[in-house]
């Protein structure tokens, strides 16, 4: 090859570089993804199942069935809690409240079958911990005060507590 | 040539790095400013609901006549969610102002209490006056503290955006240190909610009857008798429930103890027969009681309708000793019926002694049993007598409302208090409502609106 064609190489890839990353940010648009308005298959129980559904997919999607209801039932609880937002969607959007909210991930979970089915169950009452405020994974870096709450009871990966 | 070429185009390419650079940088700058607004929004209005419920509790309190005081209350009970609300919703990194959302939501509670009370027709007591003096009081103190927080945000001390970001790598925050000398750590921004929170720790308790009153807290289950069983047992007993529920045999997969309201052995359990099949079951530890039962099994299409299952339901709380439980609520989940019983004593239905049965459609077997509300609540009462009849019942209905049943009920009523009712099966246009008198005195406790899901259906 020619040495000055050579020479010209390196700045072409970076303009290439460049403009496929500009395309590719248009094309994405500032907000990247779509959010689907549905989340699986309707269920004849409360407006905000799918919400939840998306939670506990994000939250809990690789969690024994029972930890996935657990964690549904505890949101639920926090619903009737005084310590807690009185709606569902207030306590899934409380700021810092859930890491999946936080990072997107509850935007981006795809299999919601089990995650549905767990929902319904807690909206019908089911509730393995007994009324947990609280879970978190104790294998993942936490705020040390959230272990001076009363534990109740490990499923699965989460530890819940009151 | 060639290498006039390369500037040329090196200098377009670093033109539009600064170009995007600057782009990306318009994009961050306006979601910042979308959640300083939304920060900014939630402080204000908590600031404002605070000044509000303090000065419609003071009102109240100075106000002479019931129906004012009635009105005031409910204003500051509205108030005070309101304020409660929009704390939730700040973000408060580090922080979790849970006492002050307590206080809050309490606050707003008791003044509800309070109202409804005035509404019945009851004076307030020099006791429930003084307490409301109190969290007047309080509020007052609470919206100082925040006034002080008003003063960094109106400062632009405070920036409620400033909380959220990637955090920067350790060696460039070193690097912009060098760079950019911080001056001497601000006062924390968050100093006055931490100081709320931490004096309202220390609140005396509330007890009323409302569902945030201090004594139901800790709820102590009625129904359960007898010593502590042995784990051994507990798994025995799993083992001979999940077998009746599925027609199957299980063995114990897990077992693990769990201390929620009901200490229970929570045991994982897997089907011998079928693969693939597991089941859940909570045995309590006083006295052995199955609390709950749970198969994740995903259900095929249905072979069963919901009176079908309902009778394999029924079937099945009379094999475990539920003899005499009334259906009173059936909804379709998915190709699951959820059916909802209440025990019965007499011809009194009593809603809170509650069992829930679980029946997948395809082939009849029991995925679900939650006796959790019945531990909770059964215990042996002395009903009193009805005192109105069920045409006096009746004849309190409004009279637009079509009638369509009447039967004796005890229902719980917020802060754990029960009542016996007559339950008034009611249509008003195309819309179900249950209205609840008060056996005894004739006045309406409350009513229910029966919304119509798909395949819910009240079981009467």
């Amino acid at each position: 090859m020619h040495p000055y064609r050579r020479r010209l190489l390196t700045p072409a890839i970076l303009v290439a570089i460049l403009i496929g990353a500009t395309l590719w940010q248009l094309y994405q648009g500032p907000t990247a993804r779509v959010i689907p308005t549905q989340a699986g298959a309707p269920v004849a129980v409360g407006d905000e199942i799918n919400l939840l559904a998306r939670l506990i997919a994000a939250e809990a999607g690789d969690e024994p069935y029972e930890g996935q209801v657990a964690v549904a039932a505890t949101i639920l609880n926090r619903v009737a809690s005084p310590l807690f937002p009185s709606s569902i969607s207030g306590v899934v959007f409380e700021p810092w409240a859930f890491e999946s909210v936080h990072n997107g991930l509850i935007w981006q979970v795809t299999n919601l079958a089990s995650p549905s089915r767990a929902a319904a169950d807690a909206l019908n009452g089911w509730d393995p911990t007994g009324g947990a405020l609280f879970f978190w994974n104790p294998g993942k870096p936490v705020s040390p005060w959230i272990w001076s709450r009363a534990i109740i009871t490990q499923i699965g990966n989460h530890v819940f507590a009151l | 040539m060639t290498r006039r070429i390369a500037t040329i185009v090196l200098s377009l390419a670093l033109l539009l790095a600064i170009g995007w650079g600057f782009w990306e940088r318009a994009n961050r700058m306006t979601l910042t400013n979308a959640v300083e607004a939304g920060g900014q929004r939630d402080f204000y209005n908590l600031l404002n609901y605070v000044e509000q419920a303090q000065v419609s509790m003071g009102k109240s309190l100075v106000s002479s006549s019931s129906r004012q005081q009635a009105v005031h209350l409910t204003e500051a009970w509205n108030q005070a969610a309101a304020a409660q609300a929009s704390l939730s919703q700040l973000p408060t990194p580090g922080l979790k102002p849970i006492n002050v959302s307590k206080f809050l939501a309490q606050t707003s509670d008791y003044s509800n209490y309070l109202a409804q009370k005035l509404a019945r027709g009851e004076e307030l007591s020099t006791q429930e006056k003084e307490q409301l003096a109190r969290l007047r009081e309080e509020m007052g103190v609470l919206a100082r503290d925040l006034h002080q927080t008003e003063g960094q945000v109106a400062a632009k001390s405070l920036r409620w955006s400033s909380f959220y970001g990637t955090r920067m790598p350790a060696p460039f925050k070193t690097i912009a240190r060098i760079a950019v000398p911080v001056q001497t750590e601000p006062p924390g921004p968050l100093d006055g909610f931490v100081n709320a929170d931490r004096r309202l720790q220390t609140l005396p308790s509330l007890n009323y009857d409302g569902p945030f009153s201090d004594h139901l807290e800790k709820p102590q289950p009625l129904g359960l008798k007898g010593g502590e069983i042995a784990p051994a047992e507990a798994e025995r007993r799993a083992i001979i429930f999940a077998g009746a529920a599925g027609s199957s045999d299980y063995r114990i997969q897990s077992s693990r103890t769990s201390n929620g309201r009901l200490p229970t052995f929570a045991m994982n359990l897997v089907d011998t027969r079928r693969s693939g099949i597991t089941t859940h079951v909570d045995i309590s530890r006083q006295g052995g009681e199955v609390i709950t039962l749970l198969n994740a099994r995903p259900v095929g299409p249905p072979a069963l309708d919901a009176t079908k299952a309902t009778e394999k339901a029924t079937a099945f709380l009379k094999a475990h000793g539920f003899d005499r439980m009334q259906p009173t609520y059936s909804v379709r989940t998915d190709n699951n019926q959820v059916i909802t019983f209440a025990a019965k004593e007499g011809d009194v239905i009593l809603y809170p002694d509650q069992v829930k049965v679980k029946v997948a459609l395809d082939n009849g077997e029991i995925t679900g049993w939650d006796a959790a509300p019945y531990y909770m609540a059964h215990h042996q009462r002395q009903l009193p007598r009805p005192e109105l009849t069920p045409a006096q019942a009746r004849a309190k209905i409004n009279s637009g409302a079509r009638v369509e049943g009447v039967r004796l009920a005890l229902i719980p009523l917020p802060g754990g208090i029960e009542k016996l009712t007559y339950e008034v099966n009611t249509k008003l246009d195309a819309t179900r409502y249950l209205v609840y008198i008060n056996a005894l005195t004739g006045e309406e406790e409350r009513v229910m609106q029966i919304v119509d899901v798909p395949g819910g259906q009240l079981t009467m």
